[in-house]
């Protein structure tokens, strides 16, 4: 006798115009075989990260779909395969972007619309979710912060060494964020970063954002630094709560996969995320 | 010359892959398929690949990039570069049913996606051409080695990467586990075969080559000596200053328009 044969529908890639130009986009249909759970929208990281994590948020996607999820993901503005130079990106047209995706979701598939963003991703999606309604957001290894991702980044350039040790040399990211006011534009790690698209990231804090009600699940390695993590966490939860904005946090062991020299997966980062919506209603 | 994009699905040995392919409203019947190799999918790092095939693709080449099986978008397992001669012949071969017209095709590769290149072209003589930048050459035993000798060994005498790793503008974690993973190659060196398959399937090709290196790289250091001791026959540009993935948008341009150039040369 023949087993059925079990016919999970492959990604779709495709084009989407969206003024200004086109965005790259993937969209995972949910399981045919379950009743629909509503719809997510993954967030990509900013810069190389998108790249490194490209694989687990392959991974994850797929899951979702698996579980009954519509999933779109969606490369924003002067990212990926999307138009556009990366210096030309901006944080309020990234959350057009996400918009416009969030509006074609609803238009294919029934259900509640979630969020998950990874890195600055979920800083970007919690900042959407002040102003569009969501079920629920997912956050992988977020930076709560946007200066502190800009920071990070800044110092990739130091640790490059690009800049000698000339005595006018820039030696701390103060003075790098000082050549990028005067230049009005900076290369980093080979991407070209510009005042005004830095300026709205570093204006961006978690801790000042007014999410509309939903739930919120705040993934992310628990070492190290578990325990200043968790009381991160703790504070953000209790300035949300009067918002009705529940969070929740869970640590997870795994490998960095967002800044390896080599692609890596975290197959606890996948398990917990599916143990959260296997549950029922994240 | 204007050109339009496509999202591309399709399958090797069962598994889905995804590519977009740029082509030009007029394409010349010279195609360019982008290999991609390291932890790179089909953007490139710092989106290399996906603005090298906007620009070719203005110049009137037609241009394919694509996930071989366990990267990026594409299902399937991860798999090393010198074993991924299927991926690569279903791109070619979804390549064609996308621009009837093409009659040849150029594989440009960057590293070990370089290496995978000149292994491929081979097996398909719809392949005439290929540009290889910083092709590596070393096995992973022989790499691992000379990256402990050439820069972690260096370096534990240098105040100011010990500073860095202080100030923690160094990934300590990451670098501390790739020391330890290249510790662990290195004790496992059992040879040199790389280089001399690359040198045999560059030598049995008939096809045109472009060898692109940069300046300031040990891959393309490698290569170079290796050119010079079997004399490979390749056109060769080299990048000044160019680290090795050409992470700065001169380099990038240098390359790109090299590129176009050679590929419309002959």
């Amino acid at each position: 006798m023949n087993a059925p044969l079990i016919t999970a529908p492959h990604v779709e890639p495709f084009f989407f115009d969206v003024a200004p130009g086109t965005r790259f986009c993937l969209y995972h249909a949910p399981n045919p075989q379950l009743e629909p759970r509503g719809t997510i929208l993954y967030v990509h990281p900013f810069a190389e990260e998108l790249n490194k994590t490209r694989r687990m948020a392959s991974l994850q996607s797929r899951a979702f779909a698996a579980m009954g999820y519509a999933v779109l993901q969606v490369d924003l503005f002067g990212c990926g395969d999307s138009c556009g130079d990366f210096h030309s990106g901006r944080w309020d047209q990234w959350k057009r972007d996400l918009a416009a995706a969030a509006d074609w979701l609803d238009a294919r598939d029934s259900g509640p619309l979630h969020l998950w963003g990874v890195r600055l991703g979920g800083l970007l999606a919690l900042d959407f979710a002040t102003t569009r309604k969501v079920e629920a957001i997912v956050l992988w290894q977020p930076f709560l912060n946007g200066r502190t991702c800009i920071n990070q980044f800044l110092r990739l350039r130091l640790a490059a060494g690009l800049d000698g040790d000339g005595p006018g040399a820039p030696r701390s990211t103060a003075a790098l964020r000082a050549a990028l006011a005067v230049h009005g534009r900076l290369e980093v790690a080979g991407y070209d970063l510009e005042c005004a698209m830095v300026g709205a990231i570093d204006a961006c804090e978690a801790i000042n954002l007014k999410p509309l009600p939903c739930t919120v699940h705040w993934f992310a390695s628990g070492t190290p630094g578990a325990r200043r993590l968790a009381a991160g966490a703790a504070r953000l939860a209790e300035r949300w709560a009067p918002l009705g904005v529940e969070l929740h946090f869970h640590p997870v062991d795994g490998v960095p996969f967002w800044a390896t020299s080599d692609i890596a997966e975290c197959p606890a980062l996948l398990a917990a995320t599916a143990s959260v919506f296997a549950r029922g209603a994240p | 010359m204007n050109f339009s994009q496509r999202a591309l699905r399709f399958s090797c040995n069962g598994n889905s892959l995804v590519g977009i392919i740029d082509v030009p409203e007029r394409p010349l019947p010279r195609g360019v398929l982008v290999v991609t190799g390291g932890p790179q999918y089909r953007i490139g790092g710092h989106r290399q690949f996906t603005m090298l095939s906007r620009q070719l693709a203005e110049r009137g080449i037609p241009v394919m990039r694509f996930d071989r099986r366990g990267m990026g978008d594409s299902e399937g397992e991860p798999r090393s570069f010198d074993r991924i001669d299927d991926d690569i012949g279903a791109a070619m071969r979804e390549f064609f049913l996308q621009v009837p017209d093409m009659k040849e095709v150029v594989i440009w590769g960057l590293c070990d996606a370089a290496t995978a290149a000149a292994f491929y072209v081979g097996t398909d003589a719809r392949v005439r051409g290929l540009v290889l930048l910083n092709p590596w050459v070393r096995t992973p035993q022989g790499a691992a080695r000379a990256m402990l000798r050439h820069y972690y060994l260096a370096r534990l005498g240098e105040g100011a990467f010990w500073k860095k790793v202080a100030s923690g503008r160094l990934d300590f974690a990451a670098s501390a586990t790739t020391l330890g993973r290249n510790m662990k190659m290195a004790a496992r060196d059992r040879g040199q075969a790389l280089p001399q398959r690359v040198v045999a399937s560059l030598a049995a090709f008939d096809g045109q080559v472009l060898v692109v290196l940069s300046e300031d790289d040990l891959t393309a250091r490698e290569f170079s000596r290796l050119m010079a001791r079997h004399n490979v026959r390749a056109k060769r540009i080299d990048i000044r200053g160019a680290n090795h993935t050409f992470a700065s948008a001169k380099w990038r341009s240098q390359v790109a328009e090299a590129s176009a150039n050679w590929i419309m040369s002959w």
